[in-house]
């Protein structure tokens, strides 16, 4: 019998390496939690669940917005937007596209327990116009639906029908849902087999609507999630994997040298940021009874003592560039000629500080989080120290992400790391909405960790919403970023570097958004 | 005997109520876990909503009692992070984690249990030693260590197994397992080489003390002047006698390598429990991390329950008591 079994299971394992022949193994750090395209906001979710469901419109490998499921769209007034649908799309269990799937996905992608309802915060609902067209209704004249709407891919309704899935799973309900463990897009993958923080595989979907413009040639793609740093190096290192998108960066230099693989390193568009308590005490005791933090010198100064270069040399392993600016130069609204102008230069900080009565120094407290940020961890400390050297004491403490969230969102920091990279819009009004809005809790300023307040700021952001003409609005935003910048709630570090490793026979573009866009990359001989 | 396991069932239903209860304690430091399940953008209010839903804001004995009453209809909850309900989700991952430890468990035995008796009984001096420098150097070197120099040599090197997976699975009904193909056990290699390593040890250095100690009593003199044949004076008389304690550990032994395989499945990213419960603690996933708990103290119970009814099969003494 032993006998027998030993063969029979190898040639059952060389059979299915043999079925398909260009396969790509994808490993990245983390699992996705769900296969449900409207259960979690992450990018790396979102980025896997695009290769087999798509949206109305998706960026290209450009950055660029192109009509994907829908062919064109226009708008029949401020607040309707009409989308002539691409036909004979078929779904991955052969159902059709038509209008009665976006009704019903974006009726989904609306429910209250929705996890992504955020990331189409200006869509209110869908009514079918025939087969296919459909009018998508906004909430309020906005410039940026149709950044959300490129993030909301799209659902087969019969299907969701059939198993009870045309609402999100609801925790709170207990109820566990269809569309967690399967899937049935109209991408250009399809799924084959999952388990759960081992692999996943995908495979070429024979009827994709675009197959016969298909730009790949990837037959299968195996996506491993390797936890642990030390594993998923060794495993480059054995030629276990084909595109590794969560990399450490010390050690790029080593992985270099290896003549099998190609690094890929470029700035993302995700700008890491300290924020300077803005409130009117300070978390580690006021000055004289005032908060020092409140003066823009020193704010300036604070930024001055640090030697940003050397972190980005020394710590980020000279793989990025130092960021003047709140936004990365792929988002528009990026203004290089009012970028900050604060270089490294201890002593003038050190007058800065002298002018605004500070010369003796003051106490901060400094909470930094780990395994968030890239390296966050180690520029830190690095920052602590350079303001030690012009008598600021800043107490350093280190949080796990689930506890420093709280800390920021309480306001009991002074000096808090935050990196904002406008995904998955693209956009100066994810940041501007955000961070530099005054919060006022129904929306505005959410993340708005200092508690900045400018009325000019905000005036200018709340005229760009409405704004449809996107030259003029982008005008609006750049105007609002540059006044916030002048007055520096944020003090910008560095670009967060994206950071892949392929192996040499893979040619995947790197784009500064950090998404995997394989029906782009082609495997050669 | 039947009022024994009476008692102990008794005991099982109170300690895993007071693990959960600690549990609970615990969880109000653990931090939010509503910002990780809502999109960056969403609002205060929205925030608050979620927390009211999932009744986060009520006082921790409301949560806990709450808990309690669910877990005593069979429902655990769904998992925060996951999304699926929490029981699948463990039974999803019990099989890796069970076959990680039993193949760990076996290498073990099979190497610790002789090597044990053998330097108890050899004279050769110099293999003893090194022997022993061996095994110190098992027990103090850390296992993700281990484990990972055990990656650099056998698959960056070498190439002869995986550095990560649990390889082609099959599943039988509920059962997933990865013992019925090549690149499965390939893959267990690793992990459970890995695992065994503090265990063989251990065993081996208890093994030994304990049997050295048992040639020291009288009885096995005695047996020796009575011209018992060598091989039956070893292992017949001293073994047995030098067993008991053994036992003891391995038993605790096995509910450790369950519950806190943690580092060797995340070294080896092996599909487990560990490698789940990791993951729970990193979202603040409540749900999975109450039922873990849970489940393991009932798997340390089952374990020493276990434990000291083989004492009855070993120790005859025991059955008059």
């Amino acid at each position: 019998m032993k006998k027998f079994v030993l063969p029979l299971l190898l040639t059952c394992m060389s059979a299915h390496t043999a079925q398909a022949e260009n396969i790509v193994r994808w490993a990245v750090a983390a699992d996705i939690p769900t296969l449900d395209p409207y259960a979690f906001a992450s990018t790396t979710a979102l980025t896997f669940q695009n290769h087999i469901y798509e949206g109305l419109l998706q960026r290209d490998n450009d950055l660029k917005l192109q009509p994907t499921l829908a062919l064109r769209w226009e708008y029949v007034n401020d607040t309707t937007l009409r989308f002539y649908l691409r036909q004979g799309v078929k779904f991955q269990n052969g159902d059709d596209f038509d209008s009665a799937d976006v009704v019903a996905s974006i009726a989904r992608v609306t429910d209250p327990d929705s996890g992504i309802r955020a990331n189409a915060s200006t869509i209110k609902d869908a009514v079918a116009v025939d087969k296919y067209t459909v009018d998508i209704h906004l909430k309020q004249k906005s410039g940026i639906a149709l950044n959300e709407l490129s993030g909301v891919m799209m659902m087969d309704k019969e299907w969701m029908t059939q198993h009870n899935a045309l609402k999100p799973t609801s925790m709170s309900q207990g109820t566990e849902g269809y569309a967690t463990n399967n899937t049935n897009g109209t991408g250009p993958f399809m799924l084959v087999s999952r388990q759960r923080e081992a692999q996943m595989v995908l495979k070429k979907n024979p009827t994709w609507w675009n197959a016969a413009h298909s730009q790949t040639n990837i037959d299968e793609i195996i996506f491993k999630p390797i936890t642990s740093d030390a594993t998923r190096l060794s495993g480059i290192l054995a030629n276990e994997y084909d595109l590794v998108t969560s990399v450490p960066l010390q050690d790029i230099d080593r992985l270099r040298k290896d003549d099998n693989i190609q690094t890929l390193v470029s700035p993302s568009l995700r700008v890491d940021f300290l924020t300077f308590n803005l409130r009117d005490t300070l978390n580690a005791g006021n000055v004289n009874g005032k908060n020092p933090l409140k003066d823009l010198r020193v704010r300036q100064a604070l930024m001055m003592a640090v030697n940003r270069e050397a972190i980005v040399q020394k710590i980020m392993r000279g793989m990025t560039t130092v960021a003047n600016t709140y936004l990365a130069p792929a988002i528009p609204g990026y203004d290089v000629s009012h970028a900050i102008d604060l270089k490294f230069d201890p002593a003038k900080a050190k007058t800065l500080l002298t002018e605004a009565g500070y010369g003796d120094g003051f106490k901060l407290a400094f909470d930094c989080v780990e395994g968030s940020y890239m390296n966050a961890p180690q520029w830190c400390q690095a920052v602590q120290s350079y303001w030690a050297k012009i008598g600021v004491k800043a107490t350093l403490t280190m949080h796990t992400n689930s506890v420093y969230n709280q800390i920021t969102d309480n306001g009991k920091t002074d000096i808090a790391v935050l990196g904002w990279a406008n995904l998955p819009i693209m956009d100066a009004y994810s940041i501007s909405v955000q961070l530099l809005h005054t919060n006022d809790n129904s929306g505005f300023g959410m993340f708005n960790v200092p508690r900045y307040s400018n009325p000019k700021v905000d005036s200018l952001i709340e005229q760009s919403i409405p704004e449809l003409d996107d030259a003029k609005r982008v005008s609006l935003l750049r105007d609002e970023i540059n006044l916030a910048q002048a007055d520096l709630p944020y003090m910008p570090m560095h670009f967060e570097p994206v950071v892949w490793v392929a192996g040499k026979k893979l040619s995947v573009k790197q784009s500064p958004d950090n998404v995997v866009r394989l029906w782009y990359a082609k495997v050669s001989p | 005997m039947l009022s024994y396991l009476i008692k102990r069932l008794v005991q099982v239903v109170f300690l895993m109520l007071a693990v959960a209860f600690i549990s609970f304690t615990m969880f109000q430091y653990l931090g939010d876990p509503v910002n990780n399940m809502l999109p960056e953008s969403a609002t205060q209010a929205e925030r608050e909503a979620l927390r009211g839903k999932l009744g986060l804001t009520d006082p921790m004995l409301m949560q806990f009692w709450r808990f309690v009453v669910r877990l005593c209809h069979g429902d655990f909850g769904i998992s925060y992070y996951n999304q699926v309900d929490v029981f699948h989700l463990i039974l999803e991952r019990l099989p890796a984690t069970l076959e990680l430890v039993a193949v760990a468990v076996v290498i073990s035995l099979l190497v610790g249990f002789p090597l044990g008796v053998w330097s108890a009984i050899s004279k050769n001096r110099f293999l003893l030693s090194l022997v022993q420098f061996l095994s110190l150097l098992g027990v103090s070197l850390p296992s993700f260590l281990m484990g990972i120099l055990l990656i650099i040599v056998f698959s960056v090197w070498l190439g002869w197994f995986p550095s990560s997976g649990r390889g082609v699975t099959t599943h039988l009904g509920y059962w997933s397992t990865g013992l019925l193909s090549l690149s499965g056990w390939r893959s267990i290699v690793l992990p459970a080489l890995s695992l065994s390593l503090f265990m063989i040890t251990l065993i081996m250095r208890l093994v030994r003390s304990e049997m050295l100690e048992v040639m020291r009593t009288d009885y096995i003199k005695f047996a020796k002047a009575r011209g018992l044949p060598t091989r039956s004076l070893y292992f017949r008389h001293a073994l047995r006698n030098a067993l008991l304690p053994v036992v003891t550990i391995v038993g605790l032994q096995i509910g450790g390598l369950i519950a806190f395989a943690i580092v060797t499945e995340t070294v080896f990213q092996w599909p487990g429990m560990g490698l789940l419960f990791i993951q729970a603690i990193n979202y603040v996933d409540i749900p999975v991390i109450s039922a873990y708990l849970v489940f393991i103290s009932l798997i340390f119970i089952v374990i020493n329950t276990s434990v000291d009814l083989l004492y009855y099969l070993i120790d005859p003494r025991m059955k008059k008591s």
